[in-house]
Protein backbone atom coordinates (compact mmCIF):
# COMPACT_ATOMS: atom_id res chain seq x y z
CA UNK A 1 0.00 0.00 0.00
CA UNK A 2 2.83 2.51 0.77
CA UNK A 3 4.58 1.12 -1.99
CA UNK A 4 3.76 3.48 -4.37
CA UNK A 5 4.78 6.76 -1.96
CA UNK A 6 8.20 5.25 -2.03
CA UNK A 7 8.43 4.73 -5.35
CA UNK A 8 7.56 8.71 -5.63
CA UNK A 9 9.15 10.03 -2.75
CA UNK A 10 9.18 13.55 -4.75
CA UNK A 11 5.88 13.64 -5.66
CA UNK A 12 4.61 12.99 -1.79
CA UNK A 13 7.10 15.52 -0.77
CA UNK A 14 5.71 18.29 -2.94
CA UNK A 15 2.18 17.37 -2.61
CA UNK A 16 2.67 17.42 1.75
CA UNK A 17 4.75 20.60 1.48
CA UNK A 18 1.95 22.31 0.16
CA UNK A 19 -1.14 20.52 2.09
CA UNK A 20 0.95 21.31 5.39
CA UNK A 21 1.32 24.94 4.71
CA UNK A 22 -2.10 25.77 3.72
CA UNK A 23 -3.21 23.86 6.63
CA UNK A 24 -1.29 25.50 8.82
CA UNK A 25 -2.05 29.00 7.29
CA UNK A 26 -5.92 28.58 7.43
CA UNK A 27 -5.52 27.39 11.09
CA UNK A 28 -3.71 30.69 11.66
CA UNK A 29 -6.21 32.58 9.76
CA UNK A 30 -9.47 30.94 11.64
CA UNK A 31 -7.79 31.71 14.89
CA UNK A 32 -7.18 35.27 13.97
CA UNK A 33 -10.49 35.26 13.20
CA UNK A 34 -11.79 34.02 16.21
CA UNK A 35 -10.27 36.44 18.16
CA UNK A 36 -7.05 35.04 19.11
CA UNK A 37 -4.23 37.27 18.55
CA UNK A 38 -0.66 37.04 17.86
CA UNK A 39 2.13 38.08 20.25
CA UNK A 40 2.73 41.62 18.38
CA UNK A 41 -0.55 42.26 18.55
CA UNK A 42 -1.57 41.16 21.72
CA UNK A 43 0.14 44.00 24.09
CA UNK A 44 3.38 41.46 24.36
CA UNK A 45 6.11 43.23 26.20
CA UNK A 46 8.36 44.12 23.09
CA UNK A 47 5.38 46.34 21.62
CA UNK A 48 3.90 47.10 24.66
CA UNK A 49 3.55 50.80 25.69
CA UNK A 50 2.50 51.67 29.41
CA UNK A 51 1.22 54.99 30.62
CA UNK A 52 0.61 56.34 34.46
CA UNK A 53 -0.65 58.76 35.84
CA UNK A 54 -2.00 60.08 39.11
CA UNK A 55 -3.73 62.54 40.97
CA UNK A 56 -5.30 63.41 44.75
CA UNK A 57 -8.04 66.08 44.94
CA UNK A 58 -9.89 66.94 47.66
CA UNK A 59 -12.08 70.12 47.04
CA UNK A 60 -10.99 73.23 49.23
CA UNK A 61 -11.71 76.50 50.23
CA UNK A 62 -11.36 79.40 48.20
CA UNK A 63 -10.28 81.34 51.22
CA UNK A 64 -7.89 81.86 54.15
CA UNK A 65 -9.48 79.39 56.95
CA UNK A 66 -9.18 80.65 60.80
CA UNK A 67 -8.84 77.83 63.41
CA UNK A 68 -8.52 77.69 67.37
CA UNK A 69 -7.19 74.94 69.17
CA UNK A 70 -7.61 75.26 73.05
CA UNK A 71 -6.12 72.73 75.05
CA UNK A 72 -8.46 73.69 78.63
CA UNK A 73 -7.50 72.49 81.91
CA UNK A 74 -10.73 70.55 82.58
CA UNK A 75 -10.58 67.76 84.24
CA UNK A 76 -12.95 64.41 85.18
CA UNK A 77 -16.25 66.55 87.49
CA UNK A 78 -15.38 69.99 86.52
CA UNK A 79 -17.84 72.18 85.01
CA UNK A 80 -16.09 74.90 84.56
CA UNK A 81 -12.58 75.38 82.49
CA UNK A 82 -9.70 77.67 81.27
CA UNK A 83 -8.77 77.69 78.02
CA UNK A 84 -4.81 77.42 78.62
CA UNK A 85 -3.45 76.41 75.83
CA UNK A 86 -4.26 78.84 72.71
CA UNK A 87 -3.13 78.62 69.09
CA UNK A 88 -4.96 80.53 66.15
CA UNK A 89 -3.96 78.70 63.22
CA UNK A 90 -4.41 80.53 59.58
CA UNK A 91 -4.42 78.54 56.07
CA UNK A 92 -4.14 79.90 53.15
CA UNK A 93 -5.57 76.99 50.81
CA UNK A 94 -4.44 79.11 47.39
CA UNK A 95 -1.11 79.41 48.40
CA UNK A 96 -0.13 76.42 50.41
CA UNK A 97 1.31 78.13 53.72
CA UNK A 98 -0.11 78.73 56.80
CA UNK A 99 0.46 80.47 60.43
CA UNK A 100 -0.20 79.36 64.02
CA UNK A 101 -0.12 82.07 66.11
CA UNK A 102 0.49 80.97 70.47
CA UNK A 103 -1.33 82.82 72.58
CA UNK A 104 -0.56 82.82 76.34
CA UNK A 105 -2.98 82.00 78.42
CA UNK A 106 -1.87 85.06 80.60
CA UNK A 107 -2.60 87.81 78.05
CA UNK A 108 -4.87 90.60 78.50
CA UNK A 109 -7.86 91.12 76.28
CA UNK A 110 -11.22 92.43 76.14
CA UNK A 111 -13.82 90.11 76.57
CA UNK A 112 -17.55 91.08 75.09
CA UNK A 113 -19.42 91.00 77.73
CA UNK A 114 -17.25 90.75 80.38
CA UNK A 115 -14.28 93.32 80.09
CA UNK A 116 -10.71 93.07 80.01
CA UNK A 117 -8.97 89.74 81.83
CA UNK A 118 -6.40 87.18 80.96
CA UNK A 119 -7.49 85.35 77.83
CA UNK A 120 -7.89 81.60 79.01
CA UNK A 121 -10.83 82.85 81.66
CA UNK A 122 -12.83 83.77 78.41
CA UNK A 123 -13.19 80.23 77.99
CA UNK A 124 -14.53 80.09 81.84
CA UNK A 125 -17.02 82.80 80.83
CA UNK A 126 -18.48 81.39 77.32
CA UNK A 127 -16.64 78.43 76.49
CA UNK A 128 -14.52 78.13 73.50
CA UNK A 129 -17.30 80.32 71.48
CA UNK A 130 -16.99 83.18 73.74
CA UNK A 131 -12.81 82.81 73.42
CA UNK A 132 -12.76 82.34 69.59
CA UNK A 133 -14.87 85.57 69.98
CA UNK A 134 -12.31 87.49 72.17
CA UNK A 135 -9.54 85.77 70.02
CA UNK A 136 -10.87 86.96 66.91
CA UNK A 137 -11.59 90.36 67.75
CA UNK A 138 -8.46 91.18 68.82
CA UNK A 139 -6.73 89.51 65.86
CA UNK A 140 -9.01 91.09 63.27
CA UNK A 141 -10.58 87.91 61.99
CA UNK A 142 -13.23 85.81 61.92
CA UNK A 143 -12.97 82.20 63.38
CA UNK A 144 -15.59 79.60 62.63
CA UNK A 145 -14.05 76.64 63.58
CA UNK A 146 -12.36 75.79 67.10
CA UNK A 147 -11.10 72.33 68.57
CA UNK A 148 -11.11 71.84 72.27
CA UNK A 149 -9.73 69.45 74.79
CA UNK A 150 -8.65 69.01 77.73
CA UNK A 151 -5.72 67.05 80.16
CA UNK A 152 -7.31 63.28 79.36
CA UNK A 153 -8.70 64.26 76.09
CA UNK A 154 -5.18 65.50 74.92
CA UNK A 155 -3.58 62.56 76.75
CA UNK A 156 -5.52 59.98 75.05
CA UNK A 157 -5.60 61.32 71.36
CA UNK A 158 -1.79 61.37 71.57
CA UNK A 159 -1.49 58.17 72.40
CA UNK A 160 -4.27 56.85 70.11
CA UNK A 161 -1.63 58.67 67.64
CA UNK A 162 0.99 56.27 68.30
CA UNK A 163 2.45 59.32 70.82
CA UNK A 164 4.58 61.73 69.41
CA UNK A 165 8.03 62.78 67.54
CA UNK A 166 10.20 65.82 69.17
CA UNK A 167 13.14 66.93 69.25
CA UNK A 168 13.69 68.49 72.68
CA UNK A 169 15.82 71.49 72.50
CA UNK A 170 17.18 72.42 76.20
CA UNK A 171 16.95 70.26 79.11
CA UNK A 172 13.69 70.46 80.83
CA UNK A 173 13.38 69.38 84.75
CA UNK A 174 10.20 70.60 85.75
CA UNK A 175 8.78 68.99 88.94
CA UNK A 176 5.52 70.93 88.71
CA UNK A 177 4.99 69.79 84.50
CA UNK A 178 6.43 66.54 85.38
CA UNK A 179 8.65 67.16 82.42
CA UNK A 180 12.13 65.81 82.78
CA UNK A 181 13.61 65.42 78.97
CA UNK A 182 17.09 65.58 77.94
CA UNK A 183 18.21 67.76 74.84
CA UNK A 184 17.81 65.54 71.15
CA UNK A 185 14.92 63.30 69.58
CA UNK A 186 12.64 62.07 71.78
CA UNK A 187 9.20 60.00 71.69
CA UNK A 188 6.37 61.61 73.52
CA UNK A 189 3.50 59.15 74.82
CA UNK A 190 -0.06 61.06 76.32
CA UNK A 191 0.94 61.74 79.69
CA UNK A 192 5.13 62.93 78.81
CA UNK A 193 3.48 65.02 75.78
CA UNK A 194 1.44 66.78 78.39
CA UNK A 195 4.34 67.02 80.77
CA UNK A 196 6.16 68.84 77.74
CA UNK A 197 3.80 71.39 76.79
CA UNK A 198 3.17 72.55 80.15
CA UNK A 199 6.62 73.26 81.52
CA UNK A 200 7.20 76.70 81.55
CA UNK A 201 9.13 76.77 84.81
CA UNK A 202 12.48 75.87 82.46
CA UNK A 203 12.79 78.67 80.68
CA UNK A 204 13.19 82.50 81.52
CA UNK A 205 10.10 83.96 79.83
CA UNK A 206 8.19 80.81 80.89
CA UNK A 207 4.61 81.44 79.50
CA UNK A 208 5.88 82.21 75.65
CA UNK A 209 8.34 79.64 75.77
CA UNK A 210 5.45 77.26 76.99
CA UNK A 211 3.41 78.47 74.15
CA UNK A 212 5.62 77.95 71.44
CA UNK A 213 6.31 74.87 72.61
CA UNK A 214 3.11 74.04 72.49
CA UNK A 215 2.33 75.45 68.88
CA UNK A 216 5.82 73.28 68.59
CA UNK A 217 4.51 69.96 69.38
CA UNK A 218 1.29 70.46 67.30
CA UNK A 219 3.62 71.41 63.99
CA UNK A 220 5.44 67.62 64.88
CA UNK A 221 2.10 66.15 64.86
CA UNK A 222 0.94 67.79 61.23
CA UNK A 223 4.44 66.54 60.39
CA UNK A 224 4.62 63.02 61.72
CA UNK A 225 0.84 62.62 60.19
CA UNK A 226 1.88 63.76 57.17
CA UNK A 227 4.62 61.70 56.41
CA UNK A 228 1.87 58.51 57.29
CA UNK A 229 0.81 60.10 53.86
CA UNK A 230 -3.23 59.10 54.62
CA UNK A 231 -5.42 58.68 51.64
CA UNK A 232 -8.92 59.24 52.10
CA UNK A 233 -9.51 56.15 53.99
CA UNK A 234 -6.35 57.32 56.47
CA UNK A 235 -7.98 61.17 56.76
CA UNK A 236 -11.29 59.63 58.00
CA UNK A 237 -9.52 56.98 60.80
CA UNK A 238 -7.80 60.19 61.95
CA UNK A 239 -10.38 62.26 62.11
CA UNK A 240 -12.33 59.56 63.62
CA UNK A 241 -9.75 59.17 66.18
CA UNK A 242 -9.98 63.29 66.84
CA UNK A 243 -13.51 63.43 67.41
CA UNK A 244 -13.68 60.68 69.83
CA UNK A 245 -11.22 63.42 71.81
CA UNK A 246 -11.78 66.76 70.89
CA UNK A 247 -14.73 68.95 71.02
CA UNK A 248 -15.56 70.29 67.62
CA UNK A 249 -17.32 73.95 67.32
CA UNK A 250 -18.57 75.40 64.04
CA UNK A 251 -18.03 72.00 62.15
CA UNK A 252 -18.47 68.47 61.81
CA UNK A 253 -15.98 65.90 61.29
CA UNK A 254 -17.44 65.29 57.73
CA UNK A 255 -16.54 68.80 56.55
CA UNK A 256 -13.48 68.68 58.62
CA UNK A 257 -12.83 66.21 56.14
CA UNK A 258 -11.87 68.86 53.79
CA UNK A 259 -9.73 71.60 56.40
CA UNK A 260 -7.93 68.11 57.17
CA UNK A 261 -7.03 67.16 53.52
CA UNK A 262 -5.99 70.83 53.44
CA UNK A 263 -3.93 70.65 56.17
CA UNK A 264 -1.92 67.79 55.55
CA UNK A 265 -1.06 68.94 51.99
CA UNK A 266 0.47 71.68 53.49
CA UNK A 267 4.65 71.21 54.09
CA UNK A 268 5.25 71.73 57.70
CA UNK A 269 8.35 74.07 56.56
CA UNK A 270 5.37 76.44 55.08
CA UNK A 271 4.19 77.00 58.38
CA UNK A 272 5.05 79.99 61.05
CA UNK A 273 4.75 79.30 64.22
CA UNK A 274 4.99 82.47 66.48
CA UNK A 275 4.04 83.68 69.31
CA UNK A 276 2.58 86.85 69.66
CA UNK A 277 4.20 89.69 71.46
CA UNK A 278 3.33 90.43 75.00
CA UNK A 279 5.11 92.07 77.99
CA UNK A 280 4.42 91.97 81.66
CA UNK A 281 1.55 94.12 82.02
CA UNK A 282 -0.64 94.50 85.67
CA UNK A 283 -0.59 92.26 88.12
CA UNK A 284 0.31 88.54 86.36
CA UNK A 285 -1.72 89.60 83.49
CA UNK A 286 0.28 90.36 80.00
CA UNK A 287 -0.27 92.82 78.16
CA UNK A 288 -0.31 92.54 73.76
CA UNK A 289 2.62 95.00 72.78
CA UNK A 290 2.00 98.03 70.16
CA UNK A 291 3.94 95.82 67.69
CA UNK A 292 1.44 93.15 67.72
CA UNK A 293 -0.95 95.32 65.60
CA UNK A 294 1.12 95.17 62.54
CA UNK A 295 1.64 91.22 62.98
CA UNK A 296 -1.93 90.72 63.45
CA UNK A 297 -2.70 92.52 60.24
CA UNK A 298 -0.17 90.63 58.53
CA UNK A 299 -1.68 87.83 59.57
CA UNK A 300 -5.39 88.73 58.65
CA UNK A 301 -5.31 89.72 55.31
CA UNK A 302 -4.36 86.12 53.98
CA UNK A 303 -3.33 83.86 56.91
CA UNK A 304 0.64 84.71 55.80
CA UNK A 305 3.26 86.76 57.61
CA UNK A 306 4.90 88.21 54.47
CA UNK A 307 6.17 91.08 56.78
CA UNK A 308 6.73 89.53 60.27
CA UNK B 1 -2.27 2.73 -2.38
CA UNK B 2 -1.55 3.83 -6.19
CA UNK B 3 -0.03 7.32 -6.74
CA UNK B 4 -3.55 8.23 -7.76
CA UNK B 5 -4.85 7.56 -4.89
CA UNK B 6 -2.14 9.69 -2.68
CA UNK B 7 -2.51 12.41 -4.86
CA UNK B 8 -6.14 12.13 -4.65
CA UNK B 9 -5.99 12.39 -1.16
CA UNK B 10 -3.73 15.26 -0.91
CA UNK B 11 -5.88 17.16 -3.24
CA UNK B 12 -9.07 16.29 -0.95
CA UNK B 13 -7.29 17.84 1.82
CA UNK B 14 -5.53 20.97 -0.30
CA UNK B 15 -9.59 21.79 -1.38
CA UNK B 16 -10.88 20.82 1.84
CA UNK B 17 -8.37 23.67 3.32
CA UNK B 18 -9.30 25.81 1.31
CA UNK B 19 -12.94 25.70 1.45
CA UNK B 20 -11.83 25.53 5.50
CA UNK B 21 -9.98 29.46 4.46
CA UNK B 22 -12.52 30.65 2.67
CA UNK B 23 -15.61 29.51 5.17
CA UNK B 24 -13.67 31.06 8.00
CA UNK B 25 -12.98 34.48 6.28
CA UNK B 26 -16.70 34.59 5.33
CA UNK B 27 -17.93 33.82 8.73
CA UNK B 28 -14.99 36.41 9.63
CA UNK B 29 -16.34 38.90 7.54
CA UNK B 30 -20.21 38.19 9.03
CA UNK B 31 -18.57 38.34 12.00
CA UNK B 32 -17.66 41.72 11.99
CA UNK B 33 -20.78 43.26 10.31
CA UNK B 34 -22.84 41.52 13.21
CA UNK B 35 -20.56 42.96 15.41
CA UNK B 36 -21.15 46.49 14.54
CA UNK B 37 -25.05 45.35 14.58
CA UNK B 38 -24.83 43.83 18.35
CA UNK B 39 -23.84 45.82 21.68
CA UNK B 40 -19.93 45.17 21.90
CA UNK B 41 -19.29 42.50 25.23
CA UNK B 42 -19.33 44.44 28.45
CA UNK B 43 -18.76 42.83 31.70
CA UNK B 44 -18.60 44.52 34.68
CA UNK B 45 -17.97 42.98 37.85
CA UNK B 46 -17.71 45.76 40.92
CA UNK B 47 -19.40 44.05 44.57
CA UNK B 48 -19.14 45.14 47.86
CA UNK B 49 -16.56 44.15 50.47
CA UNK B 50 -16.51 44.80 54.56
CA UNK B 51 -17.71 47.33 56.25
CA UNK B 52 -16.05 49.10 58.91
CA UNK B 53 -17.10 52.44 61.20
CA UNK B 54 -14.64 54.82 62.44
CA UNK B 55 -15.93 56.13 65.37
CA UNK B 56 -15.92 59.09 66.79
CA UNK B 57 -18.12 57.83 70.05
CA UNK B 58 -20.51 54.99 69.93
CA UNK B 59 -19.87 53.71 66.78
CA UNK B 60 -23.43 54.20 64.25
CA UNK B 61 -24.16 51.15 61.70
CA UNK B 62 -23.96 51.71 57.79
CA UNK B 63 -27.45 50.30 56.56
CA UNK B 64 -27.20 47.85 53.64
CA UNK B 65 -28.52 50.17 51.34
CA UNK B 66 -26.26 52.49 51.88
CA UNK B 67 -23.73 50.27 51.19
CA UNK B 68 -24.74 49.54 47.66
CA UNK B 69 -26.40 52.84 47.09
CA UNK B 70 -22.46 53.58 47.41
CA UNK B 71 -20.75 50.42 45.22
CA UNK B 72 -23.90 51.61 43.04
CA UNK B 73 -22.07 54.94 42.88
CA UNK B 74 -18.36 53.52 41.81
CA UNK B 75 -20.44 51.24 39.62
CA UNK B 76 -21.65 54.07 37.33
CA UNK B 77 -18.39 56.30 37.72
CA UNK B 78 -16.57 52.77 36.12
CA UNK B 79 -19.22 53.24 33.58
CA UNK B 80 -19.14 56.95 32.66
CA UNK B 81 -15.61 57.26 32.98
CA UNK B 82 -14.13 53.70 31.61
CA UNK B 83 -16.86 51.65 29.78
CA UNK B 84 -18.42 54.58 28.15
CA UNK B 85 -15.32 55.80 26.51
CA UNK B 86 -13.92 52.62 25.83
CA UNK B 87 -17.11 52.18 23.60
CA UNK B 88 -16.57 55.16 21.93
CA UNK B 89 -18.91 57.33 23.70
CA UNK B 90 -18.46 60.41 25.61
CA UNK B 91 -17.88 60.01 29.22
CA UNK B 92 -20.53 60.00 31.16
CA UNK B 93 -22.58 62.91 33.16
CA UNK B 94 -19.60 63.03 36.26
CA UNK B 95 -21.88 65.42 38.01
CA UNK B 96 -24.00 62.64 38.79
CA UNK B 97 -21.84 60.94 40.86
CA UNK B 98 -19.49 63.65 41.76
CA UNK B 99 -20.46 65.99 44.73
CA UNK B 100 -20.77 69.70 43.00
CA UNK B 101 -18.00 70.82 45.26
CA UNK B 102 -15.43 68.20 43.67
CA UNK B 103 -16.62 68.55 40.12
CA UNK B 104 -13.90 71.02 39.33
CA UNK B 105 -11.40 68.21 40.05
CA UNK B 106 -12.43 66.35 37.59
CA UNK B 107 -11.37 68.53 34.44
CA UNK B 108 -7.87 69.62 33.43
CA UNK B 109 -4.85 67.19 34.24
CA UNK B 110 -7.16 64.97 36.29
CA UNK B 111 -9.53 64.14 33.98
CA UNK B 112 -6.53 62.27 32.47
CA UNK B 113 -6.56 60.20 35.42
CA UNK B 114 -10.29 59.92 36.13
CA UNK B 115 -11.42 58.95 32.70
CA UNK B 116 -10.44 56.71 30.07
CA UNK B 117 -11.18 59.23 27.43
CA UNK B 118 -9.28 59.12 24.09
CA UNK B 119 -8.45 55.14 24.49
CA UNK B 120 -9.00 53.24 21.38
CA UNK B 121 -12.74 52.41 20.91
CA UNK B 122 -12.92 48.44 22.25
CA UNK B 123 -15.26 45.69 20.93
CA UNK B 124 -14.77 43.53 24.21
CA UNK B 125 -14.25 44.74 27.80
CA UNK B 126 -13.74 42.94 30.95
CA UNK B 127 -13.74 45.22 33.87
CA UNK B 128 -13.06 43.43 37.33
CA UNK B 129 -12.74 45.70 40.46
CA UNK B 130 -12.13 44.09 43.90
CA UNK B 131 -14.43 44.11 46.48
CA UNK B 132 -15.15 47.67 47.58
CA UNK B 133 -14.30 47.62 50.86
CA UNK B 134 -16.10 50.85 52.93
CA UNK B 135 -14.79 52.72 55.60
CA UNK B 136 -17.29 54.66 57.43
CA UNK B 137 -16.73 57.86 59.46
CA UNK B 138 -19.31 57.53 62.38
CA UNK B 139 -19.64 61.25 64.15
CA UNK B 140 -20.55 61.47 67.95
CA UNK B 141 -23.62 61.50 67.56
CA UNK B 142 -23.64 57.94 65.49
CA UNK B 143 -24.23 59.80 62.25
CA UNK B 144 -22.57 58.79 58.74
CA UNK B 145 -22.19 61.22 56.13
CA UNK B 146 -19.05 60.35 54.96
CA UNK B 147 -16.89 57.14 54.23
CA UNK B 148 -13.74 56.32 52.42
CA UNK B 149 -13.44 53.20 49.81
CA UNK B 150 -10.54 51.99 48.04
CA UNK B 151 -10.80 51.00 44.26
CA UNK B 152 -8.49 48.15 42.77
CA UNK B 153 -9.92 48.29 38.80
CA UNK B 154 -8.71 45.82 36.43
CA UNK B 155 -9.93 46.84 32.70
CA UNK B 156 -9.40 44.23 29.58
CA UNK B 157 -10.41 45.45 26.63
CA UNK B 158 -9.84 44.13 22.74
CA UNK B 159 -9.71 47.12 20.05
CA UNK B 160 -8.43 47.00 16.50
CA UNK B 161 -4.86 47.43 17.35
CA UNK B 162 -4.56 44.58 20.14
CA UNK B 163 -5.85 44.32 23.79
CA UNK B 164 -5.44 47.77 25.44
CA UNK B 165 -5.22 47.00 29.49
CA UNK B 166 -5.97 50.18 31.92
CA UNK B 167 -5.69 49.69 35.83
CA UNK B 168 -7.23 52.25 38.78
CA UNK B 169 -6.02 51.91 41.95
CA UNK B 170 -6.54 54.41 44.71
CA UNK B 171 -8.74 55.19 47.66
CA UNK B 172 -12.30 57.27 46.93
CA UNK B 173 -14.17 59.76 49.50
CA UNK B 174 -17.94 59.76 49.02
CA UNK B 175 -20.50 62.00 50.77
CA UNK B 176 -24.15 61.67 51.68
CA UNK B 177 -26.25 64.22 49.95
CA UNK B 178 -29.74 63.84 50.09
CA UNK B 179 -30.57 60.03 49.28
CA UNK B 180 -27.43 59.49 47.22
CA UNK B 181 -23.70 59.25 47.85
CA UNK B 182 -20.99 60.98 45.59
CA UNK B 183 -17.71 61.55 44.86
CA UNK B 184 -16.11 64.51 46.56
CA UNK B 185 -11.99 63.90 46.77
CA UNK B 186 -10.11 61.10 45.41
CA UNK B 187 -6.71 60.00 45.26
CA UNK B 188 -6.13 57.74 42.17
CA UNK B 189 -3.28 56.26 40.18
CA UNK B 190 -3.82 55.29 36.40
CA UNK B 191 -1.69 52.66 34.12
CA UNK B 192 -2.44 51.90 30.62
CA UNK B 193 -0.88 49.54 28.63
CA UNK B 194 -1.32 48.44 25.14
CA UNK B 195 -1.00 49.35 21.65
CA UNK B 196 -2.19 53.05 20.33
CA UNK B 197 -2.17 54.28 23.40
CA UNK B 198 0.48 56.64 23.27
CA UNK B 199 -0.96 59.33 21.02
CA UNK B 200 -4.43 59.65 22.53
CA UNK B 201 -3.75 59.41 26.24
CA UNK B 202 -1.40 62.16 28.17
CA UNK B 203 0.97 60.84 30.60
CA UNK B 204 -0.07 63.08 33.61
CA UNK B 205 0.29 63.45 37.58
CA UNK B 206 -1.83 65.92 39.25
CA UNK B 207 -2.69 67.01 42.73
CA UNK B 208 -5.47 70.34 43.59
CA UNK B 209 -6.97 71.31 45.89
CA UNK B 210 -6.68 70.21 49.02
CA UNK B 211 -4.68 66.60 48.63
Amino acid sequence: MTGGIRRHPIIATAVAVPVVCALALAGLLAAWLGGARLPFASGAEWFKLTKVASADYTPAPDKPVFILIIGNDGRPGDTSTRGDAIHLIGVNPLLHKATMLDIPRDTGMDIPGHGVDKVNAAHVDGGPRLQAQTIGNTVGVQIPYVLDTNFQGFVDLVNDMGGINVNVPTPMNDAFSGAHFAPGPTHLDGNSALEFSRDRHDFPDGDLMRSQNQGYLILSALTQLRNQNPGPVGTIQLLATLGRHVTLDGIGLDDLYVLGRLGLSIDPNNVRNVVIPVEQGSGTRLTITPAASGLFADFADDAVLESH
Amino acid sequence: MPPTSALRRASTALIAAVLCLGAAACSGGGGSAKAAAKPPGVTLSISPGPVTVAAAGAPGVLSNADRDAIVGTVRTYVTDATIDPLLGKRVGNLSAVFAPAALAGTTGVNAAVLTDAGMPKASKITATAQPISITALSDPARAIGLVGAPLNLQVSARTKKGLVQVHRVGELALVREGGSWRIMGFRLAVSRAGADIGTTVPSTSASGGAR
